[in-house]
């Protein structure tokens, strides 16, 4: 098991009372496997990547559970514990690739100084290649050349992917992708996850994928994890959640959706009702 | 009730933009809608969808008069709106509305919710300020806001209820045609079915016609009569729900249609 | 959540901050002071009583209880003298603010929302004032209007107006691409509308700033004006004036200095704090997300 998450709680506490992000969830990442964590904002998904990430800043803290990765618990690293793992051993991935990446160094400059940090025993000339590399890896067109661009000039999926080559460079063993996708246009989603897919294959890296889009689940998933205010309310391979969805959440929100060729045109779409507590059913954990 | 009147005609509408590249180059022109046609008929959800940069926000824009065509015409009902005076526009905009795209920057932050909604009525008509209040509070109702929300500020509200707020300053003025500019594309994917639910039954029961932008290929099979496909400026296909998805013809709406991931 | 509610909330969060907290209290001492000077002062800061001449403070020797703060060189009560100088103080305040923040605003938003012609000219004449230095550019107004107090307000009110023409041509040009405003500019609203009543309320924050630090500046270079002799003339009791008066006294009634020094001191400070406070408190809560 690559990671296994415990029982973990983030709370947030405010002027105005604590706030429960993530309420005392499970789950587990084998090797090789892809894991999409689905759920609307408010739902915790974001909250629980920033914490197994040691991400969670003031007024937040992880209060409870544990995050094993390898076997050790994520939680009682040290900041500088928990840098040596970030981008190594762990990378992420954002929603907004021209926020993540700093306008003022040039994209290469940028991945560079994750191999520098990462693996030093990689002189300039072996970090140059291995920065070249990587962008043919993940698709840039002219690698060579793109290495001194800045992020400005690039494209949204070409950004996307400068940020997959960043996360991918020191090969880490888990990758996490907080909604990717969501900025891009669909058929740039398209390459970005069929990249991401090809990755994976090549370097048997897990994913966790964050994501609010039930169709890019379905392409991405080998098991998906429903999580709604906090908690996870159900949870099952891919094919099984979507044949059979047990939880009325679950349920609700696959109902909302509008499918060309299953949902019938002009038809009232159901929705999630905001009155309905969904915690008060059972949850289902296959 | 969808009839053949046709409400819109577009001819030959071009948008560029001049971007000046300093002193010594040519200035740089963006073809960002290019000469394109159609029409929209009394009572139809009329989409227009494609991805960034293809130039259906633009279009929308000129419909709307928020930008104006480099060249090409906008016909209304006959009438070519490039022509239009003073009074001409207060009578348009009695008849096009627009929803916009993002529930948090289209309402006045300052203003309260009963204020955002009346200012249509306040600009465009003579009511007194009772009679201003009577209809907004009947359009609140209409749309599923609370009576109270009237004194309360848009910072206080969901992204959804801030999009029902839009939504009911764009039908204070009874509007004929409402061009919806990607109305459901910022909101969580339950919200985006009760707002989609919302101008379905509103479409019913006023006699609507819209023009709805969006990217979302999924939520624009749902509730269009026509598709308009836009890439970079032209008009890739355009044709009616079914055709479009059952026998698509241009390469780049395969694409498209290719790429929606589903479930 | 009522309006009530809201300036609770406002209140609440910005005692968090001490230092504000401090500064609003200081404000709050010069407002009653400034207000209430009749029936605060012991005496009348004007009468000359020249028997009494150069009394120090209460608690020095020589000092009495009826004159606490001690007597200047004419004999008229400090503590008086610096009370009465709180009101003179607000007034300039509140005036040069005034006229710097309503032409600047004018300025601003206009360059702010036309652009073009109008800015290109705005901000020139905005740049062209920003390179006197600003007490060289109030010393040459008040030596053309006659140096009085009154002339020293407008003139430092002249001297405020390019740093509110920028903050305001900043914040308008932020809010006028956002879609709230092109709502009402579709909705038939007129420029003139657009900019009162759309755009120029979502500017308030920096502009509220602005003349909370401008308001503390203001007082600071009258002080500096009057001791110029450019500003307030005698008798009036401002207390940049009683400075300039009491050079001569810097050895022998030290407190003819210090106690006008604490009093711009402290008003300086006081502003500025309230001013640091409410920028912490405006910006964040004015986030929508």
């Amino acid at each position: 098991m690559l990671l296994e998450v415990k029982n973990l709680k983030t709370e947030f506490f405010t002027d105005n009372g604590v706030i429960t992000a993530v309420n005392d969830i499970d789950f587990s990442i084998e090797k090789g496997q892809t894991i999409c964590i689905v759920g609307e904002s408010g739902s915790g998904k974001s909250m629980t990547s920033l914490s197994i990430m040691g991400l969670i800043e003031e007024p937040g803290r992880v209060t409870q559970g544990e995050i094993l990765f390898e076997g050790t618990d994520l939680l009682k690293y040290s900041q500088n514990q928990m840098r040596n793992i970030r981008g190594k051993d762990i990378a992420m991935i954002f929603q907004e690739p021209m926020s993540s990446l700093n306008p003022s160094y040039t994209v290469g400059y940028q991945i560079d100084e994750v191999l520098k940090l990462h693996q030093k025993e990689l002189n300039k000339e072996q970090r140059r290649k291995r920065v070249v590399e990587l962008f043919d890896e993940v698709g840039i067109p002219f690698p060579e050349d793109k290495y001194n661009e800045y992020p400005f000039k690039l494209s949204g999926g070409q950004r996307q992917r400068v940020m997959i080559a960043m996360a991918m460079a020191c090969q880490p063993k888990l990758l996490i992708a907080d909604e990717p996708t969501t900025a891009l246009d669909v058929t740039i989603q398209a390459q970005v996850l069929d990249l991401m897919n090809d990755l994976k294959k090549k370097n048997g890296t897990s994913i966790l994928f964050i994501t609010h889009d039930l169709g890019v689940v379905a392409q991405m998933a080998d098991i998906v994890v429903v999580m709604y205010k906090g908690c996870v309310v159900e949870s099952a391979s891919a094919k099984e959640l979507f044949d059979d969805p047990r939880h009325p959440y679950t349920k609700a929100l696959l109902n909302s959706i509008p499918v060309p060729g299953k949902v019938k045109r002009k038809s009232r779409l159901q929705t999630v009702d905001e009155n309905v507590n969904y915690h008060d059913f059972p949850k289902e954990i296959r | 009730m969808r009839s053949d009147e046709v409400v819109f005609e577009i001819k030959d509408l071009e948008k560029t933009y001049s971007i000046s590249r300093g002193l010594f180059k040519e200035p740089q022109k963006i073809h960002a809608v290019n000469k394109i046609n159609f029409d929209v008929k009394h009572g139809e959800t009329f989409s227009i969808v494609g991805e960034s940069g293809c130039g259906k926000s633009t279009t929308a824009k000129m419909l709307l008069n928020i930008e104006s065509p480099t060249s090409g015409k906008i016909f209304f009902k006959g009438k070519d709106i490039s022509t239009f005076n003073a009074q001409e526009w207060k009578e348009y905009r009695k008849k096009v509305q627009i929803i916009f795209q993002d529930p948090y920057s289209s309402l006045n932050p300052r203003w309260k919710v009963g204020q955002i909604i009346s200012e249509p009525l306040e600009l465009n008509t003579e009511l007194s300020k009772k009679e201003i209040e009577e209809k907004v509070r009947a359009i609140m109702k209409r749309v599923g806001l609370e009576q109270d929300w009237y004194d309360r500020y848009p910072h206080q509200f969901s992204g959804g209820q801030r999009q029902r707020i839009g939504i009911a300053r764009a039908l204070v003025l009874n509007p004929e045609v409402i061009v919806c500019d990607e109305p459901v594309s910022a909101l969580d994917v339950s919200i985006q079915a009760q707002v989609l639910n919302l101008l379905l039954d509103l479409q019913e029961e006023l006699d609507l016609t819209y023009v709805f932008i969006s990217h979302d290929l999924s939520v624009v099979e749902h509730i269009s009569d026509r598709i308009m496909v836009m890439y970079f400026g032209d008009v890739v296909e355009l044709s009616s729900v079914d055709e479009l998805f059952d026998n698509p013809k241009a390469d780049y709406t395969k694409k498209l249609l290719g790429a929606i991931p589903t479930i | 959540m009522k309006e009530e509610n809201k300036i609770l909330e406002f209140y609440k969060q910005f005692k968090k901050n001490k230092s504000a907290l401090i500064g609003l209290y200081i404000v709050i001492v010069l407002i009653i002071c400034a207000l209430f000077a009749p029936f605060l002062a012991p005496a009348d800061p004007l009468i000359q009583d020249l028997e009494q001449r150069l009394i120090p403070p209460m608690w020095a020797e020589g000092g009495s209880f009826a004159h606490i703060l001690g007597t200047d060189d004419f004999g008229r009560d400090m503590l008086s003298r610096i009370i009465y100088g709180a009101r003179i103080s607000l007034m300039i305040g509140v005036i040069s603010v005034s006229i710097s923040l309503i032409i600047g605003t004018i300025m601003g938003a206009s360059a702010g929302y036309y652009g073009g012609k109008v800015d290109l000219i705005v901000m020139r004449v905005v740049d062209i004032m920003l390179s006197i230095p600003a007490i060289l550019l109030a010393i040459v107004i008040v030596s053309i209007l006659g140096p009085d107090l009154f002339n020293a307000m407008i003139a430092i009110g002249i001297v405020g107006i390019p740093t509110f023409a920028r903050i305001v041509r900043g914040s308008v040009l932020a809010e006028k691409e956002k879609e709230y405003v092109i709502a009402s500019r579709v909705n038939g609203s007129s420029n003139f509308r657009l900019i009162n009543k759309v755009i120029l309320p979502n500017c308030a924050t920096p502009i509220i700033v602005q003349a909370t630090m401008g308001f503390a500046s203001a007082v600071l270079e009258a002080a500096g004006l009057s001791f110029l002799g450019l500003g307030a003339q005698p008798p009036t009791p401002e207390w940049g004036a009683m400075l300039a008066d009491s050079l001569q006294f810097i050895t022998t009634a030290s407190w003819m200095i210090v106690f006008p020094g604490i009093a711009i001191f402290l008003t300086v400070m006081g502003f500025n704090l309230v001013g640091d406070g409410l920028m912490d408190v405006l910006d964040p809560k004015m986030k929508d997300r």
